[in-house]
């Protein structure tokens, strides 16, 4: 990989997230840093409970920041005011695991690609057409014909609400996009479409997507780099083949290992592998 | 649409008739004989059993029912036997009381059970943890109960409302709202709680849900989120609660109405039951049983409106 470093797109350094109040407070991200180019995707990893849709949430202000902070494009989201905060919301955008608690059952499929358009602050407002003409060519680019607008949510599978959520990501041209285990609630064959479907929207795009998962095998098609998380801290990064072939940290072996893959031979060297890790950890 | 209200009506009828007839054999069990409530301890037998001839009560029971029904068919609900007043007549002069009670208790257990469940979700804190606790009061207090600590607070510690007593609309809307503030106020106090805490649970469910997370993070106004999202979603499950609860207001309208002393269709079904006054309970039974079915036709019809689900067939 040649090429000259750029001003990162985002770029999180000694992030640390509490949950809970007093003594029942818990750190579950501490000293996290993380940086994202234009137009790369950085896959997160790690197990459930390491604090990987944490950090997601941390970046699309969800939960408060305990320490250190998130820097997008250039500045620090923490110190935005009201009106700055919901005018980022445009080019900063999410796509969450659960395709059944991601569209609001009660509203057609029109209205939620719209309803983020409308209101939006002076710059960026879009009339009617604009937002009829773009939700017609993302809904065709996200396999789906036109007349899906006038459908509700209830009338379309797991994989159609996904790729639904995709295109109301992308309704708002964001630089950035979130994706929190966007597959992981899918069966394997439709896992694939979308991944294939949000890796060529973000070639074409140039889009940056922060793509979390447990599954490193999903993450490393997707990714340039890859992060590796544990208990809320880093314990491995690098580039996406290099991680994926030659992990260092035993605790990514270990990940790599308890994936299962199609090929019984390779399923065998990887469960003598893992045999291998737990006793030299036992 | 137009199909379920058809249904429904055509349905109305069968209940109608089975919880006519559930009545008529109930009240056959019950003690008591109307003739000798006329007549007084003193009358003679031959006395009774002539005006129990005269009327209908010597006849066999499915007979009296037959009659009273073929009556119904033809618009006649019969008369009242100890007073001869057309029953039609009597409920029309009471029916305007016990709708006011209904009307006014629905409006207060919707809206004040509404505002109160959605602001402790999305405020929390504090008045969320008071909601929970005071439902559960709130659900263990009897309406009669509520209604004689009203009366002694608001009635006679402080003269703010009439204790009891009724004034028509039609005498003018200040003192017909102030003679109902109590009796609305103990009617609708239980379904305010149920109705409150069912919308605080169902908008915390709906708070979790993604969809709201992504409105958060694309920037849409909390305001916007809480009546366009929040609200519709949590709507669903509170509107049945609000259904059974008005459905139970009519049940506790009887007991209202007694303390109170209103002029409605439950003091008149409490008088004509201990004077065992058969076609007035027939009667007013019709009546709260037609309520029954309105009540649940107005819920599906608004379940439909708010539920893309139920609609899309």
């Amino acid at each position: 990989m040649t090429e000259q470093p750029q001003e990162p797109l985002l770029s999180v350094t000694g992030l640390a997230v509490d949950y809970g109040t007093g003594r029942r407070r818990a750190r579950v991200v501490e000293g996290v840093d993380l940086a994202i180019p234009p137009g790369r995707t950085l896959g997160l990893v790690g197990e459930s409970g390491s604090g990987k849709s944490t950090i997601g949430k941390a970046v699309l202000g969800l939960v408060p920041i305990a320490a250190g902070s998130v820097v997008f494009e250039g500045r620090d989201v923490a110190r935005l005011s009201g009106r700055e905060r919901r005018a980022l919301g445009a080019r900063r955008q999410v796509v969450f695991q659960d395709p059944y608690s991601s569209l609001d059952p009660t509203k057609t499929i029109g209205y939620t690609l719209a309803e983020p358009c409308v209101n939006r602050p002076a710059g960026e407002r879009m009339t009617r057409q604009q937002i009829a003409d773009r939700m017609g060519s993302l809904l065709g680019r996200v396999g789906l014909g036109p007349d899906a607008a006038h459908r509700y949510p209830a009338q379309f599978s797991g994989g159609q609400r996904q790729r639904i959520a995709i295109a109301r990501s992308l309704m708002l041209s964001p630089r950035l996009v979130v994706c929190d285990e966007p597959v992981s609630a899918l069966d394997l064959s439709v896992q694939a479409e979308v991944l294939n479907l949000l890796a060529e929207v973000q070639r074409d795009l140039g889009l940056s997507l922060l793509f979390i998962s447990h599954d490193l095998t999903v993450v490393r098609h997707i990714s340039h780099e890859i992060v590796v998380l544990r208990g809320g801290r880093v314990v491995e990064r690098g580039p996406a083949e290099r991680v994926y072939e030659y992990p260092e940290d035993p605790y990514t072996q270990s990940l790599l290992a308890s994936a299962p893959v199609p090929d019984p031979d390779e399923q065998q060297l990887r469960r003598d592998a893992r045999r291998a890790l737990a006793e030299q950890e036992g | 649409m137009i199909r379920l209200i058809v249904t429904r009506l055509v349905l109305s009828a069968v209940l109608v008739v089975i919880a006519s007839l559930a009545i008529f054999v109930l009240m056959s069990f019950v003690p008591g004989d109307p003739a000798r409530t006329i007549l007084g301890a003193n009358a003679t037998p031959d006395l009774v059993a002539r005006l129990r001839e005269q009327l209908g009560l010597d006849q066999p029971l499915p007979v009296q029912y037959g009659e009273w029904l073929a009556g119904v068919l033809h618009g006649d609900l019969g008369q009242s036997v100890l007073s001869g007043d057309p029953v039609a007549q009597l409920i029309a002069v009471r029916l305007p009381v016990t709708l006011s009670l209904l009307l006014l208790s629905t409006l207060a257990i919707s809206v004040i059970g509404t505002v109160v469940g959605l602001g402790s979700a999305v405020r929390g804190g504090p008045l969320g943890r008071l909601l929970d606790t005071v439902s559960l009061v709130g659900l263990a207090l009897p309406s009669y109960w509520v209604a004689i600590v009203l009366v002694a607070l608001f009635a006679v510690a402080i003269r703010v409302f009439p204790a009891t007593g009724y004034q028509p609309f039609v005498d003018g809307p200040v003192p017909w709202f102030l003679s109902l503030v109590l009796p609305v106020a103990a009617l609708s106090l239980g379904g305010i709680t149920i109705v409150a805490k069912q919308m605080r649970d169902s908008a915390l469910d709906v708070l979790g849900r993604d969809y709201i997370r992504v409105l958060r993070a694309s920037g849409i106004r909390e305001r916007s989120i809480v009546f366009k999202h929040v609200l519709r979603n949590a709507a669903l499950p509170s509107l049945t609660v609000l259904g059974i609860t008005v459905v139970g207001a009519l049940t506790g309208a009887v007991f209202v109405e007694n303390v109170f002393v209103l002029p409605g269709l439950g003091s008149l079904v409490t008088q004509a039951t201990t004077s065992h006054d058969l076609p007035v309970v027939l009667g007013v039974g019709v009546v709260f049983t037609l309520v029954v079915i309105v009540v649940n036709l107005v819920v599906d019809v608004l379940y439909g409106v708010l539920n893309p689900k139920v609609r899309v067939r």
